[in-house]
């Protein structure tokens, strides 16, 4: 079953105890990215009871520092990792995600390519019509640890189809992607998959948003209706919030280039 | 200058003040996915790093080579206390952070220990997979043999890797050996995925003749090639000069130093020392041309033919210049070109068969029945082109570098929007001359 972590404080652990797991949250909270963690702990409603108990214990038994408690809270987080509730996204679904060339070639260098010759290949492929792409990529990872990804809520429709304009700060604006630079966006890769029958899409939790190897800078837990719809929700940017708001997303584990569904479109 | 969003902005404070040792902390903790700085779902935590590098100030970069090198050292003397995942991300800094790294031999013998298959193997699978990849990552060029030892140990996994290291190493010891392995779809696929760098590195003529021959491989594969080859405009051989313009531009370079060299001997009196410099510039220029002339021929260059050829012809109307040149030309150039220059030399260019002939027999060549037929020119015909026609052309070469220059370096002062890589700057270049 799942729950809410402050009724899993109440139920299963003394006021010490609490107060003790609350201060040490505190510890973390030195920084925007870990605060917003911190609020999202409390506000996700996917974590299983047990899976609550497990990260309680072992922060209580974790020296009060910033570092020691972000390694615990990943460490076992990663156990629970793309182990949540299912995600409505059934096999054959379209799936997109917006990713840098340099992502992309740093997923393929994990395979043995040095990053330049990934870089080259991504150049001189990425025009190639996507029957050929499947079968050029089919060895190589279109993402890793966790592929996050959206997809349309209009049955048929392509990932990408309704945002407007449809330009790399938009898609970057409401998917809610990270960017070191204030001016600068893209260029990206979008890239539609079809989502395998073998693959288990997830609802996304802060189980896979904290798990590492680097917190997720926007997320946010699914809301009650979302998670009725079963998926999740990007986190807009602040200056796109009054906008039509996030995307479907859901996470999963990195497939490869064969699942390609389309010609790979550059914004 | 950028404009970082907020914990960007705040860790790039950090960066500036921290010493080595203090880049050392921070690094370990990252690569271990514990920062203050968040990412994309499913990013990679030095992929932060790796963006920001070339925007950082030259302290910072120097101080992150000293930082990642004193870290592949520990990885190296205690790699148990190393996660695989955490060195796989180390390693993975090796670009862009060491490739122009002072302390190449170190590295190379580290990442080599660490890569290198042992019996005793106290380097984790995964670490000595991330090893090798920072290898072909760092162009090392190893002898073919450790490639293959790679390839014994692990097989499939390491096709890419060993294919790639093959292929910056030695052309030739590829293809005898995928003759001993193919057909293999690992094999044959990791070929085809680097098709693209080949080209790139050595013009798709060169690339499509390789993997052409190779006709061992399975007949999926040829036909997926042959298929690819026509998308992707590298024809079956033909080669388009947009691919194999670092090529042209590496030997026109050359080329063009030769030239401005004749043209300081021709302008002033030849005294003992020109021969000498030029000889010794031939050296270096052969260094660069020894690779690519053959491959810009193969492309059906005509056009660096050309250029190269008026170089020659420059070296040759001086007969103390000639014995020094043609020795080291024929270096350069493969048998069939050697023998095109010799008739070329004859019919063209005023030297007599027996000239011609005694000079290839000195550098070992035998003449060519082709050269056994060709009419020599009389003196009265030949004309020599240099120095006007090279000269305007070298002038031309030399304007268009200084402009190319100056406008990046008026740009990369005025905007943030900056291309990212070569191709992209060679794009906007092409453009910004086109408006100027």
């Amino acid at each position: 079953m799942t729950v809410r972590l402050e009724d899993v404080l109440a139920k299963h652990f003394s006021t010490k105890e609490v107060q003790h797991f609350e201060e040490a949250l505190k510890q973390i909270e030195d920084v925007s990215l870990r605060q917003q963690a911190v609020r999202n702990l409390y506000e996700d409603r996917l974590v299983y009871e047990s899976e609550w108990i497990e990260l309680i214990r072992a922060i209580l038994g974790a020296r009060p520092n910033s570092k020691e408690i972000c390694e615990t809270i990943a460490t076992v987080m990663r156990k629970f990792q793309l182990k949540g509730r299912t995600a409505s996204c059934a096999p054959g679904t379209l799936c997109g995600r917006a990713i840098t060339r340099e992502s992309l070639a740093r997923a393929f260098a994990t395979k043995g390519m040095s990053l330049n010759a990934a870089r080259l290949n991504i150049d001189r492929f990425k025009h190639v019509p996507v029957a050929m792409l499947r079968n050029l990529w089919r060895g190589l990872p279109i993402g890793q640890y966790v592929m996050w990804s959206t997809f349309s809520e209009t049955r048929g429709e392509r990932p990408f189809a309704g945002i407007d304009p449809k330009t790399a700060r938009e898609i970057a604006a409401r998917l809610g992607l990270f960017r070191p630079n204030k001016k600068r966006c893209g260029p990206f890769l979008l890239l539609e998959y079809e989502m395998p029958r073998s693959c288990k899409p997830r609802i996304p939790r802060t189980t896979e948003a904290y798990s590492g190897p680097t917190w997720v800078y926007y997320f946010r837990p699914a809301s009650k209706s979302d998670c009725d719809l079963g998926y999740g929700r990007t986190y807009v940017w602040d200056s796109h919030a009054d906008s039509s708001g996030g995307r479907p997303e859901i996470v999963h584990e990195p497939l490869t280039g064969d699942t390609l569904a389309a010609d790979i479109e550059e914004l | 200058m950028t404009e970082w969003t907020e914990d960007v902005a705040r860790l790039v404070t950090r960066l500036h003040g921290a010493s080595v040792d203090d880049l050392t902390d921070w690094l370990r903790d990252r690569l271990a996915g514990v920062d203050d700085v968040g990412a994309n779902g499913g990013e990679p935590p030095h992929f932060l790093i790796a963006t920001l590098f070339d925007a950082l100030d030259h302290s910072i970069c120097s101080n992150l080579q000293k930082a990642v090198h004193f870290l592949i050292e520990e990885l190296a003397e205690q790699n148990a206390t190393w996660s695989d995942a955490a060195a796989a991300e180390l390693l993975m800094l090796s670009d862009p952070v060491l490739i122009n790294t002072s302390r190449r031999p170190d590295l190379i013998e580290m990442l080599s220990c660490l890569a290198r298959p042992t019996k005793d193997a106290k380097v984790s699978p995964a670490i000595r997979f991330a090893a090798a990849q920072a290898l072909v990552t760092l162009d090392v060029k190893a002898a073919p043999e450790f490639w293959f030892s790679l390839y014994e140990e692990g097989k499939d996994e390491y096709a890419p890797i060993v294919v790639e290291g093959l292929v910056r190493t030695d052309m030739t010891a590829l293809a005898d050996w995928l003759g001993g392995k193919l057909p293999n779809a690992a094999l044959e696929l990791a070929l085809i995925n680097l098709l693209p760098f080949m080209i790139d590195r050595y013009g798709s003529g060169i690339a499509t003749q390789m993997v052409g021959s190779l006709d061992v491989m399975s007949r999926q594969s040829r036909e997926e090639l042959r298929i690819l080859l026509n998308v992707i405009g590298a024809g079956s051989g033909e080669v388009g000069l947009e691919s194999s313009i670092e090529l042209v531009r590496a030997l026109s370079g050359g080329l063009h130093l030769v030239a401005q060299l004749l043209l300081q001997a021709v302008s002033a009196e030849i005294g003992d020392k020109v021969p000498h410099a030029f000889e010794t510039n031939l050296m270096s220029v052969r260094l660069i041309a020894q690779h690519q002339a053959e491959l810009g021929i193969a492309a059906n260059l005509e056009e660096l033919w050309a250029i190269y050829v008026d170089c020659i012809d420059q070296a040759f109307a001086h007969s103390r210049l000639a014995q020094a040149c043609l020795k080291e030309i024929v270096a350069v150039l493969p048998a069939l070109l050697v023998d095109k220059l010799a008739v070329h030399l004859v019919s063209d260019r005023g030297y007599t068969r027996e000239q011609i002939t005694e000079m290839l027999n000195n550098a070992g060549f035998e003449a060519s029945e082709a050269l056994a037929r060709v009419e020599s020119v009389t003196f009265s015909t030949y004309e020599m082109r240099f120095p006007v026609e090279l000269r305007d052309e070298m002038t031309t070469e030399l304007w268009l570098q200084k402009e190319q220059k100056d406008a990046r370096e008026t740009f990369l002062a005025n905007t943030e929007d900056s291309p990212a890589n070569d191709s992209e700057w060679r794009g906007f270049m092409n453009e910004y001359l086109k408006g100027s």
